[in-house]
């Protein structure tokens, strides 16, 4: 007998007799915010920078705002960066990379986290491996919880998937709070300018 | 093997640390206390959470085949551990035959319960834990004491001692982000060499066919994302039915820990990268004979957050290694007696019951009630008459009849009267040693009620 | 309605004095109370030991002695909880079943069924709540709205208000040192907010905490809920 019958008998020999159903879906109560106005708050609180960029103004942004980073890689069509489809299977240039664009799938506005799925990554190590990790949302895209994410994701054919809330962190020591553990030192929500 | 009690008492006699240890915890009680007040859905969900997971484990066979059956045709090689051999065997096997030596791991209480370290250690094979905390206990080679803080027994100057010796760092520099960042350094060469990565499991999705793994920090992902074989080491009792059941889970799993809303990183891990495999370990370990204890099948609900420990006033004034169990805490003392009732059958009695527990936990689980249960078992397999024991059983007659008891309290009374406040049973006796016995009363109050109202009441 | 006083033994015992006061507050509300004098015990001490099957024959006593009351009234939030839930190990006869729903804490009775209870007390101290946690957490107690009756009482908010005090029942003794150290903390807590005197609707934390109290010579009393609601100046 395989270990697997061996623990699906043993399973049917033990579970409860009686089963409960599924419970039904939950009637979530309306947040106190609209979800753009949430999720700004939100992302703030996880440690994000939250910034706003017209069409014509990302160069000057990532002179100013990345004035160290040498490495860019960009996954997003307005900006160009300067590292390619080369470093994708070296680990050594990954490692070296400074900085990372990308456009999220959704916005998650309860918890301020961003979905991103395996479509906008050319492989999946990119947005824990770089420094800084500057994130494209569009407003559209917020949705108001975690709930209602999943409620756009079809079960079957998923291949990876990550919600991202903000900079890497631990408190490991003594409960210091340290933004920037393995992963990113820093994290920024980038959104449409408001004309 | 000393007993929770004889290290709870070692634990307290530097009442400093003791308090120090206390009072951190408490922080991060009073943190998801503030989180979960300002979830006006907390109470909705903890209820579905639980009824969830009630109905994952009455029909737990059926998942975990669709599981299999889902995460096989995403491309995923599934594996069933019968024990933790069998489960050390299988993740020793899938390194060979990747001719894999260096292994990076992130946080997973599975693989410190089977010992998968040690196991892999003894054949070899270098096996980093790259958590922060876990890393740091890793160095100091002891177990976690916490399921969320592994190293929250430590002080910085203790960390900071540690990594001069192994990383090199500077003598006396404790500070937080100086470590944490030499640990990063560090652990970054690690990532880089590392052939493959495993990881616990927070949730697999049966329909799906995927794992869910929650941190804060980056380093499953790291670890799983550079590597070129991805192994997820998975408790059966770790399904969920659908996607959307992460919609709930995933926001109770982070406020019971530290009070967040949300951890950093869910990773939703279906199919393996091209080029690479992935490795389902599907691990049983007692976790079946549980599921046949209809008394306390329900602490297979658990996951792992650890608001039972942060509440439990027991736990953040004995420390984790009290417990000598790997899992600490109120959930470790119904888990552990389980797995070896010899061995763990002092940690149901690790607790005043107040049920603090029960109240916090966010699939509500019933903690408390299942202490008081596994005590019931402890004291009925008990062949040895303890004075306890022979105390209590010898002391039942006198309840079930009230003259009885009226006159051994009467002669208690008298007793505690005449014997000398400086006597042992006043200064050494373990009452004694710290409080004062009561003052005795000349009279009952069922002595009072019959001299001065009873003559009332039948008139 | 004819009320059956539930005194735990201890209480009895040890504590005739607040044993006393829950009478005279029962009293105070113009029902008829009777203490049935065979009453012994809960038995709560052997089942949390681990020997609820030996308490069996106890709690089936309590509910022989109990079961014609209208209400079954104890000061004691922990006893209380005891024979409301875990009577459940006793077949539910309907005599068992009664006497689970009709027991209660004195100031449960007060609060919901009594509703608008006649207190007239006077006590012009800083006083700290301590809930038990059996009443706190297995019945939902919360004694404020009638400490608000009583004169002169100054309610103080604790830093740890719902942490167990350490007493447990036979923890006490077999965990002497982690039950003092609790006991000791939640003392700490109330010097530290300024209490003269700390209250509980169970006496058996105040028999810990007194003990405590008396071996460190702290500048600090006890009083049982029952006493306090009864207090004359």
């Amino acid at each position: 007998m395989t270990s697997r019958d061996k623990i699906l008998e043993a399973i049917r020999r033990n579970k409860p007799q009686v089963a409960n159903s599924l419970p039904e879906a939950i009637n979530f109560p309306d947040p106190a915010l609209p979800p753009l106005q949430l999720f700004r708050e939100r992302s703030l609180q996880n440690g994000c920078a939250l910034i706003e960029v017209a069409p014509n103004d990302w160069q000057a942004l990532i002179d100013n705002r990345y004035p160290d980073c040498t490495n860019i890689l960009s996954l997003i069509p307005e900006v160009e960066g300067n590292c390619g489809r080369e470093t994708y299977g070296d680990k050594t240039s990954l490692a070296q990379l400074d900085l990372l664009l990308i456009k999220a799938d959704w916005a998650v506005a309860d918890s301020g986290g961003i979905w991103i799925s395996d479509q906008r990554l050319p492989t999946r190590v990119l947005p824990f491996i770089v420094r800084h990790l500057l994130v494209w949302v569009h407003p559209d895209n917020i949705v108001t919880r975690l709930s209602d994410l999943y409620a756009q994701l079809e079960p079957a054919g998923q291949s990876f998937g990550i919600l991202i809330a903000g900079p890497s962190k631990t408190a490991d020591i003594e409960q210091s709070l340290v933004i920037g553990a393995h992963g990113p030192l820093s994290m920024t929500i980038a959104m449409p300018a408001i004309r | 093997m000393k007993s929770h009690a004889q290290l709870a008492r070692d634990f307290l006699a530097d009442e400093n640390r003791a308090d120090w240890h206390n009072e951190t915890i408490y922080t991060f009680r009073q943190k998801r206390d503030t989180t979960v007040a300002s979830i006006p859905e907390w109470e909705l969900m903890r209820q579905a959470a639980s009824d969830i997971k009630d109905h994952v484990l009455a029909n737990l066979d059926q998942y975990l085949e669709q599981f299999e059956a889902n995460a096989t045709a995403n491309g995923v090689q599934v594996h069933w551990a019968a024990d933790a051999l069998e489960h050390n065997r299988i993740v020793h096997q899938i390194l060979q035959e990747n001719r894999i030596s260096r292994v990076v791991k992130s946080k997973s209480m599975l693989t410190e319960e089977c010992k998968l370290n040690e196991y892999l250690e003894a054949r070899d094979i270098e096996v980093v834990d790259t958590d922060l905390g876990e890393r740091i206990i890793q160095l100091k080679k002891e177990m976690p004491s916490h399921l969320i803080a592994p190293a929250v027994h430590l002080k910085r100057e203790e960390v900071s001692k540690l990594f001069h010796q192994h990383l090199h760092t500077e003598k006396g520099n404790a500070d937080p982000t100086y470590l944490t960042r030499a640990a990063r350094a560090h652990l970054r060469e690690k990532f880089l060499e590392a052939e493959a990565g495993i990881t616990g499991v927070n949730f697999g999705v049966a329909e799906s066919g995927g794992v869910v793994i929650v941190t804060n920090e980056g380093n499953a992902d790291l670890g799983v994302n550079l590597a070129k074989v991805q192994i997820h080491c998975m408790g059966i009792e770790k399904i969920i039915p659908r996607l959307e059941d992460l919609g709930i889970f995933l926001r109770l799993i982070t406020p019971g820990a530290a009070g967040q809303r949300t951890a950093i990183y869910n990773a939703h891990y279906h199919k393996p990268r091209t080029g690479t495999s992935m490795h389902i370990i599907l691990v049983d370990n007692g976790r079946t004979e549980q599921l046949g204890r209809a008394d306390f099948r329900n602490s297979l609900k658990c996951i792992r957050c650890a608001a039972c420990l942060n509440t439990c006033p027991v736990y953040r004034r004995s420390g984790g290694h009290s417990y000598h169990a790997t899992i600490p805490g109120p959930i470790g003392a119904i888990l552990m007696p389980g797995k070896d009732l010899e061995a763990y059958g002092d940690l149901p009695f690790a607790s005043t019951l107040c049920g603090a527990c029960s109240d916090v936990c966010p699939v509500k689980i019933d903690i408390h009630q299942q202490l008081y249960r596994w005590r019931q078992i402890i004291l009925e397999k008990q062949h040895r008459l303890s004075p306890k024991k022979l105390l209590l059983k010898s002391s039942l007659p006198f309840f079930r009849r009230a003259s009885s008891l009226e006159t051994a309290g009467k002669f208690m009374r008298q007793l505690l009267r005449l014997i000398p406040r400086q006597s042992f049973l006043h200064q050494k006796s373990i009452w004694g040693l710290h409080r004062d016995l009561p003052d005795a009363p000349k009279q009952s109050f069922a002595a009072w009620y019959q001299q001065n109202k009873a003559h009332d009441k039948q008139r | 309605m004819h009320v059956g006083l539930f005194i735990p033994c201890y209480v009895n015992h040890l504590y005739p004095q607040t044993a006393i006061a829950a009478l005279e507050l029962l009293e105070n509300q113009g029902i008829q109370v009777s203490y049935p004098a065979d009453q012994t015990c809960c038995g709560q001490v052997h089942a949390n030991a681990g020997m609820e099957k030996d308490a069996l024959s106890v709690y089936a006593h309590f509910v022989k002695v109990f079961e014609n009351f209208d209400c079954i009234v104890s000061p004691s939030g922990s006893c209380t909880a005891q024979v409301q839930h875990q009577y459940a190990a006793l077949p539910q006869t309907p005599a068992v079943q009664k006497v689970r729903e009709r027991t209660m804490d004195l100031s449960t009775f007060l609060q919901n069924i009594i509703k608008t209870p006649r207190i007239e007390a006077l006590f012009p101290h800083k006083v700290a709540l301590h809930t038990g946690c059996h009443g706190l957490r297995s019945l939902g107690l919360d004694p404020r709205p009638l400490l608000a009756n009583v004169e002169g009482l100054e309610l103080i908010s604790l830093q740890f208000p719902d942490e167990c005090c350490g007493f447990g029942g036979t923890y006490a003794i077999t965990k002497p040192e982690l039950s003092a150290k609790m006991g000791r903390d939640k003392l700490a807590d109330c010097l530290d907010k300024g209490a003269e005197y700390i209250c509980s609707t169970d006496q058996s934390c105040l028999m810990h905490l007194e003990g405590l109290i008396k071996r460190q010579k702290l500048p600090l009393k006890v009083i049982h809920l029952a006493e306090l609601l009864t207090a004359k100046p």
